[in-house]
């Protein structure tokens, strides 16, 4: 663990220079430096980019190498924050490189947090049946990875864990020996995953 | 210019401009299905797509119009990423994601005008 902390460390370094920061004062700005998403796990791709979460004070950067976001040291206390997907997922699978971790045991997926989950795979829903005809099968099968990532995620926070990045969330889903993995994803019956299997159903869809 | 292929595209531009900003999803969808519908007026390979800035690219138009609008949709989908993240302490999004999916709404109708105009 200490030599993945160690190698993480120097990555972010590495990161932040060619981002044109200085290290200095990034890392003085920061309480607590957390690496998350599939470096943290090492499940990173090729394509990956770095996920940080700092505590302090700073600006969220994006770019296809680099992503941090940043939380107050007194947001990190707030009940909000403390239930949130962003948070049950760094509080688990985060790898602290400066600080000590003194809010993560606190996390629990809220109520509000799998709300918004959901509300977001029913938007997503809507939002391809009424396009679905008019885009490309390139976009429709990105279209149909997020809405199974998604509701992989919302199903995890319902089961009180963590969600996982991306890339274990795929290799999960090759994972699923029935030949349709999306029956095992909708095998439990609730007016969201009717919706969902209705979908699929609708435009002939199996496995994406 | 297929002028009904064209009436589609505006039709997913007003889709796209009337879409809630609290609706990322709705926005991204509508997104693709614009920059899928401008490769097909444009008669283009829509398999090279993987964005609406892409599809922007295809219409033969002038280099500024198409930067100003890779701009918008660069910036656009920043603010929708940013906007995915619960429980930050980050100003709401949804002012942003009005005004850049507005000026992104004039830009290419003015451009579709023209296009129109030209036919």
């Amino acid at each position: 663990m200490k030599a993945h902390s160690t190698k993480l460390k120097s990555l972010v370094l590495r990161r932040i220079r060619a981002a044109g920061m200085n290290w200095s004062t990034f890392s003085n700005s920061a309480n607590q430096i957390i690496v998350y998403g599939s470096y943290a796990l090492s499940a990173n791709t090729r394509t990956s980019d770095l996920d940080i979460l700092c505590i302090g004070d700073g600006n969220r950067y994006k770019s296809s190498k680099l992503h941090i976001v940043w939380i107050s040291e007194q947001r990190t206390c707030s009940k909000q924050w403390l239930g949130s997907e962003l948070a049950t997922h760094v509080a688990t699978h985060g790898v602290w490189i400066k600080g000590s971790n003194n809010w993560a045991h606190l996390t629990k997926p809220s109520r509000a947090a799998i709300k918004r989950k959901k509300n977001n795979i029913l938007s997503r829903l809507n939002a391809m049946q009424r396009h679905w005809d008019k885009l490309h099968p390139r976009f429709q099968t990105g279209q149909l990875t997020k809405l199974r990532q998604d509701l992989q995620r919302y199903q995890m926070m319902r089961r009180g864990q963590a969600p996982l990045p991306k890339t274990l969330l795929d290799a999960e889903w090759r994972q699923y020996k029935n030949p349709d993995g999306w029956a095992v994803l909708l095998v439990k019956s609730s007016p969201l995953t009717r919706l969902i299997r209705k979908f699929l159903l609708e435009k002939k869809i199996s496995s994406p | 210019m297929n002028l009904e292929l064209l009436s589609v595209v505006r039709e997913k531009l007003e889709v796209f401009e009337a879409a809630s900003p609290y609706n990322t999803r709705e926005i991204e969808t509508c997104m693709e299905a614009l920059a899928t519908q401008i490769a097909r007026l444009m008669e283009a390979d829509e398999d090279r797509l993987d964005s609406l800035a892409d599809a922007i690219q295809i219409l033969k138009i002038d280099k500024a119009s198409k930067n100003d609008m890779c701009e918008i949709l660069d910036e656009l989908q920043v603010v929708i990423d940013a906007s995915d993240y619960d429980g930050t302490d980050e100003d709401d999004k949804e002012d942003s994601i009005s005004n850049l999916k507005t000026d992104f709404y004039y830009l290419l109708t003015k451009v579709l005008d023209k296009l129109e105009l030209k036919k």
